[in-house]
């Protein structure tokens, strides 16, 4: 299955927000999926992403769904860079 | 106008004085030089001062280090100002756009605001129900000049580090901590990388930062960076970026 971030705004920066983003996930989006399905995180449409951010939400997604996650490549600079510091 | 600028600010009776005209005289010059722009006035009689006018890039610095020294305890009115972390979010997520559109360079407008929003909901992370004073950010952006100054007056870096890092003893110390170690300042949370990526942030964009915390300053020119003791003591912190 297909996460679409955009869903939750282009700019993504706070921790209260990913918290909220992540919980709603969980009851709409993630309830869906079938065991064993891959998820894709698509960045397309995300302008601006923090560590903070991504940490709550990419971090939690990851914990609760050991080696199903999957991060689609973004060529915008802030996705990139907070992914790198959230996967140090 | 010398006379002024030796002093940084006079009153009228310093000025009335040094000239040795008389009041009405002095008054109507001064009145001349407002209008003009070339000096401006601060507070009400009896307590008045002139300033020489300082360009728009130097006034915002005056302004945000005057909001967080600010001995008033009300609430500010002014649109700078965010008390609470929705207000600051609205204005945050307009940031990368207008960056956008004034620089045309889309990696500096998203790395940039990702680095604002940082800082800003940093703020409100380390100090949310326990502000000293003042709650929120003040954040005042001016795109044509190219700075962007944030600043609140919460507890400040040495606080927040030194409930994780007790063995950190100064405000110097414990700003090091916060841009160069990945610490949280809230312990049992998987945080504490905010300021490294915004240092990386001014690395990779070529610009320049300098963070207030305490009586600490962290400034950053590229991939320059520097902690020091600063001229001035500030509450909580204060964040000024060119880009």
């Amino acid at each position: 299955m297909k996460l679409e971030l955009k869903r939750f705004g282009a700019t993504l920066s706070s921790r209260p927000a990913a918290k909220e983003a992540w919980l709603s996930t969980q009851a709409y989006i993630l309830s869906d999926k079938k065991p064993n399905e891959k998820i894709e995180v698509d960045f397309n449409g995300v302008e601006v992403l923090t560590p903070s951010w991504a940490d709550e939400f990419i971090s939690s997604l990851k914990k609760q769904y050991p080696n199903q996650v999957i991060l689609l490549p973004s060529n915008n600079a802030s996705v990139k860079m907070s992914l790198e510091f959230v996967s140090k | 106008m010398r006379f002024i600028k030796s002093k940084s600010s006079a009153t009228p009776k310093e000025i009335t004085k040094f000239i040795g005209f008389g009041s009405p005289a002095v008054f109507r010059q001064l009145k001349k030089l407002q209008n003009k722009k070339l000096i401006y006035k601060t507070g009400k009689p009896p307590k008045v001062f002139y300033y020489l006018a300082m360009d728009k890039n130097k006034q915002m610095v005056q302004n945000v280090f005057n909001w967080n020294a600010s001995p008033a305890k009300e609430i500010p009115e002014t649109r700078e100002y965010s008390q609470t972390r929705d207000v600051f979010q609205a204005r945050h997520n307009k940031l990368a756009k207008e960056l956008e559109r004034e620089t045309g360079n889309t990696t500096l407008a998203y790395l940039l605001s990702a680095a604002v929003g940082e800082i800003g909901n940093n703020s409100f992370d380390h100090n949310f129900g326990n502000w000293p004073d003042i709650p929120g950010v003040y954040c005042e952006i001016n795109l044509k000049e190219k700075i962007i100054c944030l600043a609140d007056r919460g507890n400040g870096v040495f606080y927040t580090i030194g409930r994780v890092r007790p063995e950190i003893n100064d405000d110097v110390g414990a700003l090091r901590v916060a841009f160069t170690e990945i610490v949280s300042g809230r312990p049992k949370e998987n945080r504490g990388n905010g300021l490294k990526f915004v240092r990386r942030v001014i690395g990779e964009c070529k610009l320049k930062l300098k963070f207030y915390s305490g009586n600490a300053l962290c400034a950053i020119d590229e991939a320059k960076i520097e902690f020091k003791l600063s001229d001035t003591k500030v509450r909580g912190t204060i964040a000024i970026i060119n880009f």
